[in-house]
């Protein structure tokens, strides 16, 4: 719904930018810093940034290269103000990443950085000493870092690199956006109309240049003889130079309770999908979900092995299912050996990390190793069971139109029974159920990896989480007052506690659940249920005993963990919407009895609250009954994901809550 | 045919013995009450040839019983350009000790250590992991590793957890005849046996059968409670230098080997020091000049690279780049102090708030940062040259409080840092507030901190971005949903620096209010969370780690006259661990509450733990103590 919106945005500003063109791209010349420049002391955009990006300036285009194709060329030109100090170490150090893959390497060329401070009126340039840049392996990249030298508050800061890649099917992407704000952040992408890109773009603001030229211009591409003669070969071809620009960026503002900062930063992304020469069969990269289903299951490094019979499987198949004979048990049966004997090393991958045979040897490997393992095993036993990509919720939404592979991070399993009865498992994941996944899962939606790439729903607003608490008290002959208190604790919640207790014992736990009432109180029978049984709520249970002493009695009956005793949501106004990772339904009911001796003197008032409508609610039902008082608290929250506009009814919804759960019983002795 | 069967059987054998060698089963109870990992077997050897080759052998068998401690069964080993790690074996075994899986070269990574600060250094490790899920399970390792220089070796910890019991360990050093090496024992009562061949002495210490150690609140430090042994040798190696290390004055004599002649100052920087103080008189005035030029101009960058680990940049890499590390910069600040005439030492130091301090009886290098000490009559003055807005004198919990290791044109010396009590900490607040008739309260709240109840504050002002300081008020305070308004923080820099802070503060719904009565918290802002279980048996004696005094004076304006129902009692605690003492008082429909809690650092026996744990808990029943009104009716 919010990605619609988004949509028709941009739209709309595409039409008012033709009509109102009138910025110019901007060239810098490196070492063009004037005196001028540092004439500002505080900048309009944002008078509280400790820097500024004056400009922020790249490009790639494509150029012919002496291995008999094309090479990506990215240029990238940076000048920054520091005003404050707390930017230096975030600024005053870059790092180039260069990838190389096998003989293939990004290689550096042009570096060049300086720093800019104004001495007696004049600009000084201290450039950056060669031998101060340093490297660093780290796995498939090579990292370039060097730090500014003589850099204060108000100095500029300037570099300029270049990078040539073979990788040419890699297209480098721009970020308008950061920490910091931009006076003018530019991007060009420059393409020979044989390569097709697909470009997508994100954020919310208006960009002052959106165009797109026509030229055209001339490759050189050297293929390599070997022992014969190299030869060169001359490529005429149209060009299309699209350019963006945004003017007075603002920095980018952190917010709690949203998927992920990457779906909201200003930027612009490319793949590219085909080459197209002249009169020959156009080479297509990306493809339908159904050619790219067609392409995974045959890649060596996604699915290629499950068309296998892996008859080494066999055997653990039969030791997974001894026994059971029931049809849907075997299959929970053979999620809970994977889940139990095979470890998750690396939890964000959408390729095996090696051969299934490896997985199943070592027990070990990432998401996709250990999930396609499952797959392979339900197959053996004679299930229907396919692979589903993700994008987990801190990796970003994957575009749901697009096979665009690197968008998504994670895979897990459906497995469908029948016709009409599917499950998702996650193997790789050591506390979840059978047929539940977590809730990093829940980022909008999946994609089947199967005959039928269809589209599956993991939206948070379809995610319920549910909690009932309950709390007796009565009295007893020595005039104490005892009780018993249970947890029902939902999926998500479960799931939680099940990762605590393994880092926890069960004495320390309820040490903590001591701790945290505002009396002394005697806590015995404790239980925590369902800790082995992951297709179970956990729930937590123990008995409780104080003994009331003072003339007046002031009683929270919202107990312990039961109540919110703050507002989640802290700061007093939203820019981007509220993406809660479930909906929620809890509830907390007390039944006890009068203390011995006492009567009630107040209760609190009952109340009903609704959110916008249907969109939540909260209960406070609280009554005397004779010697008992009866309490009903319900909080429920029928969605996850909340527009801007709504953020401030959501934050007095919660003030409220809040309130109304520290209110208070007061007895007095008779 | 023969000799096969008997390499067949050889090998069944060995497996046999192995089997019952790691079968977690066999573990004694003891060792296993309250344990996650038990050391069955570890053994660190070093071979010293002489001053520039050492070789050093581990071994490391340990079972881990549960998943809370699956990261002792992640090998990690730490390298440098004076260490190359020759090999590294290993295996898994189950939990009947059967081996099941082997170290394999290619699954062994080797990583930049990332320190988190470093813009370079030579630091690396390498790294295996079984990833073994079956619980208990077996991991053991062996490591051979070279190097080249004898200027620090590693600390024998057998027991390294609270959690881990150890069944066998050894340290074993071997050493050239006449070789003269040193060490310091913790909690271990035997001494080494110490044997002597034609060629070597082989000293040898061995603890057998430690079983788990207690974790208690407001513990001792970890050397005071766990076996270790320091190791250190008298004459060193240390890449083209040499050194020894019987006194602390000759390993000063060897820092200041490594510091010679790196003082040269550019030309353009002396006219500099020269204008900026020629005309100052008093010398702490021309201090304060110099390290405030500092501070303007450099700033911190780690760049640590073989000998650069220890051996500062000199001044001109300093002045030209205006970056260095805490050896160069210091190094840089004593240059400049030199040329305006005053005398500046060069201060080792184990910084930090939670280091452990430095044995002074014990000259080795357990430091881990340079600072600068400028001796003068009366007080010194300390310089912390990393830091681009400390105040000049004041050490606080970074580097306060301890013994450091100066170094002068005699070689080094042990010397106290600043100590700093709660005269000198403190945190005074003032809040003036109202509260409507809603319960909504809107408070002005002036506070003053002092002393070391600066340093948090100072560096989130100093490094926080304006974004991220909102964002650390938001979760400041325990108040269900509040805001703060117009924030201003002032430092004053002083040898005790201070720093005033005022703010709003609007909480909505502060006091609760229902039908005729309302519910008020008067102590606004501070309170103790120690709340501590005081059933459990103490072990350890009692340590008070900090010395403060907080006083809060807090004023409530009530919209309304209400009666009072119920007024909290005054608190008055004075008592050896701490005085703590909170009033309530109400006039007409003004409330007042002062609140006073005082400590100092200090050391009790564990037979006061009770009383100490009652204490705390007694004040963090008072902190919340609430006042109940009920409202008039009209």
């Amino acid at each position: 719904m919010f990605f619609n919106r988004l949509l028709t945005l941009l739209f709309c500003m595409a039409i008012y930018i033709n009509l109102h063109a009138q910025y110019k791209e901007a060239k810098i010349k490196f070492g063009d810093v004037q005196a001028n420049d540092f004439k500002q002391q505080v900048y309009s955009i944002d008078s509280s940034a400790d820097a500024v990006y004056l400009d922020d300036i790249g490009s790639m285009k494509y150029e012919g290269n002496t291995s008999g194709w094309f090479s990506i060329i990215y240029k990238v030109h940076r000048r920054i103000r520091l005003l404050n100090k707390k930017s230096f170490d975030d600024l005053g150090t870059v790092e180039i990443p260069l990838y190389s893959k096998n003989e293939d390497k990004e290689e550096l060329k042009d570096l060049e950085a300086a720093t800019y401070n104004i001495e007696d009126g004049k600009v000084v340039q201290t450039k950056i000493d060669k031998t101060a840049i340093f490297q660093d392996k780290d796995g498939d990249y090579e990292m370039k870092k060097f730090t500014f030298p003589a850099i204060k508050e108000g100095s500029i800061i300037e570099y300029t690199y270049t990078t040539k890649s073979p990788f040419y099917r890699d297209v480098p992407g721009w970020v308008f956006q950061s920490h910091y704000p931009r006076l003018w952040s530019q991007y060009t992408a420059d393409r020979p109309e044989f390569f097709d890109l697909i470009v997508f773009r994100q954020g919310y603001l208006n960009p002052v240049i959106d165009t797109s030229v026509n030229t055209s211009a001339f490759f050189s591409v050297t293929v390599p003889g070997g022992v014969e003669v190299s030869r060169n070969y001359s490529v005429n071809s149209n060009m299309v130079e699209h350019t963006w620009a945004f003017k007075d960026v603002p920095a980018l503002k952190e917010e709690g309770f949203i998927t992920s900062m990457r779906n909201y930063v200003q930027k612009v992304e490319f793949q590219f999908s085909a080459i197209r020469f002249p009169e020959q069969q156009p080479e297509t990269f990306m493809t339908s979900w159904y050619e790219t289903v067609d392409q995974l299951m045959k890649d060596d490094d996604f699915g290629a092995d499950l068309s296998k019979e892996n008859g080494w499987l066999k055997d653990d198949v039969k030791t997974a299912t001894a026994g059971e004979t029931n049809y849907e048990d075997k299959a929970k049966n053979i999620y809970a050996f994977v889940r139990d004997n095979y470890k998750c090393i690396d939890c964000s991958s959408v390729y095996l990390s090696q051969p299934l045979k490896k997985t199943a040897q070592s027990k070990k490997g990432n998401v996709v190793d250990i999930n396609m393992l499952l797959i392979a095993m339900l197959r053996i036993a004679g299930y229907s069971a396919d692979p589903v990509l993700l994008s987990t919720r801190e990796h970003g939404k994957a575009y749901d139109m697009y096979p665009i592979l690197r968008k998504f991070n994670y895979v897990v399993v459906r497995l469908n029974i029948n016709d009409n009865k599917s499950y998702l498992l996650d193997a790789a994941h050591p506390v979840l159920g059978f047929g539940h996944l977590d809730e990093a899962c829940y980022n909008g939606y999946g994609r089947a990896i199967a005959a039928l790439p269809s589209l599956i729903n993991l939206s948070a607003d379809s995610l319920h989480e549910s909690e009932v608490a309950s709390l007796f008290l009565s009295n007893d002959e020595s005039g104490k007052i005892t009780g018993n208190y249970k947890d029902v604790m939902g999926e998500m919640q479960s799931n939680n506690m099940r990762e605590k207790m393994k880092k926890t014992n069960t004495d320390d736990y309820f040490k903590d659940v001591r701790k945290s009432f505002s009396f002394d109180v005697d806590v015995t029978n404790k239980i925590i249920d369902s800790l082995d049984k992951p297709e179970m709520p956990v729930s937590v249970q123990y008995d409780l005993s104080f003994k009331p002493d003072d003339d007046i009695l002031y009683f929270t009956p919202m107990l312990a963990d039961g109540a919110y005793k703050e507002n989640p949501f802290k700061a007093a106004q939203r820019f981007y919407p509220v993406e809660m990772p479930y909906c929620t339904d809890e509830t907390y009911v007390l039944n006890m009895e009068i203390p011995t001796g006492y009567k009630v003197d107040e209760l609190p008032k009952s109340a009903r609250l609704s959110l916008n409508g249907d969109e939540g609610m909260f209960e406070y039902l609280i009554q005397q009954n004779g010697d008992n008082i009866l309490l009903r608290c319900r909080t429920k929250l029928n969605q996850a994901n909340f527009e801007p506009d709504d953020y401030e009814t959501l934050r007095n919804f919660f003030a409220f809550i809040v309130e109304k759960e520290s209110e208070q019983i007061v007895f007095k002795k008779q | 045919m023969k000799i096969f069967f008997v390499i067949f059987l050889l090998i069944l054998v060995f497996q046999n013995a192995q089997t019952q060698e790691y079968n977690a089963m066999l573990i004694p109870d003891s060792l296993k009450t309250n344990a996650n990992v038990v050391n069955r077997y570890s053994e660190m050897h070093f071979t010293i040839y002489n001053e520039k080759k050492v070789n050093l052998y581990e071994k490391e068998v340990y079972t881990i019983l549960n998943e809370a401690v699956s990261k002792y069964a992640d090998y990690v080993t730490d390298y440098d350009q004076f260490t190359s790690i020759d090999d590294i074996n290993g295996a898994l075994y189950n939990e009947s000790g059967k081996r099941i899986k082997e170290v394999k070269k290619k699954d062994i990574s080797d990583h930049a250590s990332f320190d988190g600060y470093s813009l370079m250094s030579d630091a690396r490790y390498k790294e295996h992991n079984f990833y073994c899920n079956d619980y208990p399970y077996t991991v053991e390792y062996e490591e051979n590793d070279d190097c080249n220089q004898t200027f620090y070796f590693s600390t024998w910890d057998p027991q390294i957890s609270a959690l881990m019991s150890v069944q066998y360990s050894k340290l074993v050093v071997e050493t050239p005849v006449g070789y003269k090496f040193r060490y310091k024992q913790f909690n271990l009562s035997a001494p080494p046996v110490i044997t002597q061949t034609k060629n070597s002495v082989v000293y040898i210490w061995e603890v057998k059968n430690l079983i788990t150690k207690e974790k208690e609140p407001f513990q001792p430090s970890w050397r005071e409670i766990m076996p270790s042994i320091m190791l250190a040798p008298s004459t060193f190696g240390l890449g083209k230098y040499e050194g020894n290390m019987d006194s602390w004055k000759s390993y000063g004599d060897f820092m200041n080997q490594l510091r010679q002649g790196r003082d040269a100052l550019p030309a353009d920087v002396k006219q500099k020091v020269h204008a900026l103080t020629d005309n100052v008189k008093d010398v702490r005035e021309k201090v304060n000049v110099l390290y405030n030029y500092l501070q303007q101009n450099s700033r911190y960058i780690s760049v640590q690279l073989g000998i650069g680990g220890w051996q500062p940049f000199d001044a001109n890499y300093v002045a030209t780049n205006k970056y260095g590390d805490c050896k160069a910069l210091s190094n840089y600040m004593i240059a400049l102090l030199k040329e305006a005439g005053v005398k500046a030492d060069y201060v080792e130091i184990r910084a930090g708030e939670d280091e452990e301090p430095i044995q002074t009886d014990f000259p080795m290098n357990e430091f881990n940062h340079v600072t600068v000490c400028v001796p003068l009559d009366k007080d010194s003055l300390w310089l912390e040259c990393t830091s681009q807005t400390k105040a000049a004198g004041f050490a606080g919990t970074f580097t306060g409080d301890r013994f450091a290791l100066l170094t002068d044109e005699n070689g080094g010396h042990v010397v106290a840092t600043p100590h700093y009590t709660s005269k000198e900490n403190q945190l005074v607040r003032n809040i003036k507030a109202s509260l409507d008739s809603n319960g909504n309260l809107n408070a002005e709240v002036s506070s003053h901190y002092t002393g070391c109840e600066t340093d948090n504050l100072h560096l989130q002002l100093e490094y926080l971005s304006r974004q991220q300081f909102d964002e650390k008020l938001k979760h400041e305070f325990d108040i269900p949903t509040y805001d703060i308004d117009n924030y201003i923080a002032k430092e004053s820099k002083a040898i005790i620096p201070l720093i005033d802070e005022y703010f709003k503060l609007t909480a909505s719904n502060y006091s609760s209010v229902t039908g005729k009565r309302v519910f008020l918290k008067p102590d606004l802002l501070t309170y103790s969370s120690e709340k501590i279980d005081t059933s459990a048996e103490r072990k350890y004696d009692v340590v008070i780690e900090n010395s403060f005094k907080h006083v809060d004076s807090i004023i409530i304006n009530l919209a309304s006259d209400y009666a009072i129902e119920s007024l909290p009692k005054d608190v008055v605690l004075n008592t050896a661990y701490g005085n703590y003492s909170i009033h309530f008082k109400i006039d007409k429909n003004i409330v007042y509450c002062v609140r006073a809690f005082e400590q100092n650092a200090s050391k009790f026996p564990a037979a006061d733990y009770k009383s100490f744990g009652n204490f705390l808990n007694a004040i963090y029943k008072a902190d919340r103590s609430k006042i109940v009104f009920t409202k008039k009716t009209s």
